[in-house]
C-alpha cells in the first residue's frame, strides 16, 4: 500500500534524510521517500494493510515533523 | 513577496526582543544584571531549539542539530563567553529564518507553477448549472467555462468564443484564440469570454491529470549528486562531533593546556557540525531547475535526468512530428489507368482504419465518408504500408518496399515528400504525394545545439531518402538515416550508444508515434507534446509541451547551469566549513565565524540555487 503524507513542520533538510532512513528500517516498509522541498513523505508497505508498520512510521514522522495530513 | 505566516512573525518578534536585550546587556556595567540580561536574551531566542533538543535527546538522537546548537551555546555560557553564546543562537535563528523564507518562496513559486489542478467544473444540465468535482464529470457532459476559470477537462467548444492562456501547459504566454469546434486542453485558463465545452475525455485521461501525474512522480527520482551529498552528510556530523569531544578533552588532559581555550575550539566545531547547507542547496538546485523547466514548457521527470542531460554528447531527432509539423497534406496525385479521384478513394479506404498522420491527410483530401463494409482483411505491415481487400479486390497501399515485396513495378517520382504507391491485384495504379512542413525553429535548434558544443546531431525517419534529405538539409543536419522500420530506429540508437563512452549521454527526441521503445532506449528520451501518445509520455524522461524542438538546446543549457550551481554550492559549503574547522582547531576561528559557516553559507547557497528560477537560461 502507498501512502503520501503532507508535513508542515520539517525543520531542516537533514531531518528529512533521518526520517527517510528510520522509516526504511521498519520491518514491513518497503520504500520511503521524504522530500524536504515538496514537504511530502511517501511510504510503501509490503503487504496491503500493514497497520503496525504504518503506525511506527507515523510516529517517526510526528517526532521530527509534527502533525501531518494523509493525502 | 509572500506574506509572512504566524510562526514567521513570532520569529521576527523574538529576534527583535532578543537583540534589544543583548544590546542592553552589553551596555550594562553591573556584572550580575548583565548576566541576567544575557540569559533573558538567550532564552527568548533559543527556547525553541532547547525544547526540540530536549525532545530529540529523549529519542537518543545525539547528532540532532538542535541538540548540538544547544550544547555549543550552553558550553559558551559555561566558559563565560556570554555575548558569543547569545549571538550564536541569535544568528543561528536569524539565518534559519531567512533560509526558510527563501526556500518557502521558491517552493511557492514552483508549486504555483505546477498547481494546475482544476477545483470544479460547471456542468450544464436541464436543471441549470451545478458545480461538480472534475473527476466525476462524464464524457459527453456539457460544461460552462467562465472568464478567469481554469478549463477542468479536455473537450470541444460547442458554444461561445474566447482566448486561452495556455502558459501553464506550454510556457507560451501568447493567448490562443478559440472558437466553435476547437479542441480545448484542460489546465489552460479562460481569459475573457464564456464558452461551453463538450467533454471528450474523463479526468484521468485529460491533459491536466497527465501533467500532474508526471509532476508528482518527479520528486522520488533523486539525482546521483543528491545521493552523494546525503551520504556525505551522514558521516560528516558524527565525525565533526567526535573531533569536538577529542579537542575539548585530550589537549587539556594530556598536554595540560587551558581547558577554556580548547573547549572554545570544540564549540566552534559543534556550531559547524550541521550539514544543512549541503543537504539543502543541492536538492534545491535540482528542484529549482525542474521549476524553471516547467516554466518554459518542459516537464522533466526528475533531477537525475537533468544530471544526465548536462553530459549530452549526441542528439538524435526523429523527423516526423519532431522536426516537422507532422501535418501532412496531399500535394499531388499521379494516377495511371484510372482517375485521380479513384486513386485517392482506394488509398483513403485502405488507410481508413489507421491513425497514422499519412492516413489522416488522405481522409482529409478525400473528404467523403468511406463505407467501412467495403473494406476487409486489413493488414498493416510496419514500415511498408497496408494491404486490404476493397470491393473484393486485393489492394496494396504503401511505400516502394511494399511494391517490391509484391513485385509490382512502380514509377519513380521527383517531387519532395512521402510517396504513397497504390497497386490493385498486383498491378500498379499510380502514387500520391504527401508532404509535411518543417517546423520554424528546427534549424535554430540545430544551430543552438552546435553553439553549446553538441555537434553529433542526426535525424532518423521511416520515410524515403528524398523526403529525409529534403527536411534534413533545411534543418542543417548532416547525419541522416532513412527508410527505417520502427525496430531499426531502436537498433540505430543502441548502436550509437555502444560507440559512446559511459560519461557521454545520448538524447533522443521523438513524438512518440511508433518510437516509444526508442525513447526508452536512449539515455534521455524527450517526447514532443502532450498530444503524443500516453505510452510515449510514460517512456520518455522529459516532455516538451509546446512541440518546439528548440526547447532541446534550452533544456540542455538549463541542465548544465544546474550542475554548475549545484557544484558551486557543494564546493563553497565544503570549503568554508573546512577552513573554519581547521582555523577553529588552531584556535584562530571565533564562534562568530562558525555561525557564519553554518547558516550564512546555507543562505548564500540557497540564494545561488534560486538563481535558476530567473527567466533567462
Amino acid at each position: 500500500m502507498k501512502i503520501t503524507y503532507r508535513i508542515d513542520n520539517l525543520d531542516c533538510p537533514s531531518c528529512a534524510d533521518k526520517i527517510e532512513r528510520k522509516i526504511t528500517k521498519i520491518a514491513g516498509i518497503k520504500e520511503a521517500h521524504v522530500n524536504y522541498l515538496t514537504k511530502k513523505v511517501f511510504i510503501v508497505s509490503d503487504v496491503t494493510d500493514n497497520e503496525a508498520a504504518i503506525k511506527k512510521a507515523e510516529k517517526i514522522i510526528r517526532q521530527y515533523a509534527g502533525d501531518f495530513e494523509i493525502e | 513577496m509572500i506574506r509572512l505566516n504566524k510562526k514567521q512573525k513570532i520569529t521576527i518578534f523574538r529576534i527583535t526582543i532578543s537583540s534589544v536585550l543583548l544590546v542592553t546587556a552589553l551596555l550594562l556595567s553591573d556584572e550580575i544584571a548583565r548576566i541576567i540580561f544575557y540569559i533573558a536574551s538567550y532564552l527568548v531566542i533559543g527556547y525553541e531549539v532547547l525544547l526540540k533538543s530536549f525532545r530529540n535527546i529523549l529519542h537518543g538522537d545525539v547528532f540532532d542539530e538542535n541538540f548540538l546548537m544547544s550544547i555549543a551555546t550552553i558550553g559558551a555560557f559555561a566558559i563565560k563567553e556570554y555575548p558569543e553564546a547569545v549571538a550564536v543562537m541569535l544568528f543561528y535563528e536569524t539565518g534559519e529564518f531567512f533560509q526558510e523564507y527563501a526556500v518557502e518562496k521558491s517552493r511557492k513559486s514552483i508549486t504555483d507553477l505546477m498547481d494546475i489542478r482544476p477545483d470544479h467544473a460547471n456542468v450544464v444540465s436541464e436543471d441549470g448549472i451545478t458545480l461538480v468535482n472534475p473527476e466525476k464529470v462524464k464524457v459527453g457532459d456539457i460544461i460552462l467555462v467562465k472568464p478567469g476559470e481554469r478549463v477542468p477537462l479536455d473537450g470541444i467548444v460547442i458554444e461561445g468564443e474566447s482566448a486561452l492562456d495556455m502558459s501553464s501547459l506550454t510556457g507560451e504566454s501568447l493567448p490562443v484564440d478559440i472558437k466553435l469546434s476547437d479542441t480545448v486542453l484542460s489546465g489552460s485558463i479562460n481569459i475573457y469570454g464564456m464558452f461551453k465545452l463538450q467533454v471528450e475525455k474523463p479526468y484521468e485521461e485529460s491533459t491536466v491529470a497527465k501533467i500532474l501525474e508526471l509532476v508528482e512522480n518527479t520528486s522520488s527520482k533523486k539525482a546521483k549528486t543528491e545521493r552523494i551529498i546525503t551520504r556525505f552528510s551522514r558521516f560528516y556530523t558524527p565525525i565533526v562531533v567526535i573531533s569536538a569531544v577529542i579537542l575539548a578533552v585530550v589537549p587539556p588532559l594530556v598536554l595540560g593546556y587551558s581547558w577554556k581555550d580548547w573547549i572554545y575550539r570544540a564549540l566552534v566545531f559543534l556550531v559547524v557540525s550541521c550539514p544543512c547547507a549541503l543537504v539543502l542547496s543541492v536538492p534545491l538546485s535540482f528542484f529549482s531547475a525542474l521549476g524553471a523547466a516547467s516554466k518554459n514548457g518542459i516537464l522533466v521527470k526528475g533531477g537525475s535526468y537533468l544530471e544526465a542531460l548536462a553530459k549530452t554528447k549526441a542528439v538524435i531527432f526523429d523527423k516526423t512530428g519532431t522536426l516537422t509539423k507532422g501535418i501532412f497534406k496531399v500535394t499531388a496525385i499521379h494516377p495511371e489507368r484510372l482517375s485521380s479521384y479513384e486513386l485517392l478513394e482506394i488509398a483513403a479506404a485502405a488507410e481508413s482504419y489507421s491513425d497514422h498522420p499519412i492516413s489522416k491527410s488522405l481522409q482529409q483530401e478525400y473528404m467523403e465518408q468511406i463505407e467501412k463494409s467495403r473494406i476487409s482483411e486489413i493488414r498493416e505491415i510496419a514500415g511498408h504500408g497496408i494491404k486490404a481487400v476493397i470491393d473484393g479486390r486485393r489492394v496494396s497501399v504503401g511505400n516502394e518496399k511494399l511494391m517490391e515485396m509484391d513485385s509490382v513495378k512502380w514509377n519513380h517520382c521527383d517531387l519532395e515528400g512521402t510517396i504513397v504507391h497504390v497497386a490493385v491485384e498486383d498491378e500498379y495504379m499510380g502514387h500520391i504525394i504527401i508532404s509535411d512542413e518543417i517546423k520554424k525553429d528546427a534549424s535554430k535548434s540545430v544551430k543552438e545545439l552546435e553553439k553549446i558544443g553538441i555537434t553529433d546531431i542526426s535525424m532518423l525517419t521511416g520515410d524515403s531518402k528524398s523526403a529525409a534529405y529534403h527536411i534534413a538539409s533545411q534543418a542543417g543536419i548532416k547525419k541522416v538515416a532513412y527508410s527505417l522500420l520502427p525496430h531499426e530506429k531502436t537498433d540505430y540508437v543502441l548502436k550509437k550508444l555502444d560507440s559512446m563512452k559511459d560519461k557521454e549521454k545520448l538524447v533522443f527526441v521523438g513524438d512518440g508515434i511508433n518510437d516509444a521503445p526508442v525513447l526508452a532506449g536512449a539515455d534521455i528520451g524527450v517526447s514532443m507534446g502532450l498530444l503524443g501518445s500516453q505510452s510515449a509520455i510514460e517512456a520518455s524522461d522529459a516532455v516538451i509541451m509546446d512541440d518546439l524542438p528548440s526547447k532541446v538546446p534550452l533544456l540542455i543549457r538549463l541542465s548544465k547551469k544546474t550542475m554548475r550551481i549545484a557544484k558551486q554550492n557543494m564546493a563553497f559549503a565544503i570549503s568554508v566549513k573546512l577552513i573554519v574547522l581547521i582555523a577553529g582547531a588552531a584556535g584562530l576561528a571565533s564562534l562568530w565565524s562558525a555561525v557564519f559557516a553554518d547558516v550564512g553559507v546555507s543562505l548564500i547557497a540557497v540564494l545561488n540555487a534560486i538563481r535558476l528560477l530567473r527567466k533567462n537560461i
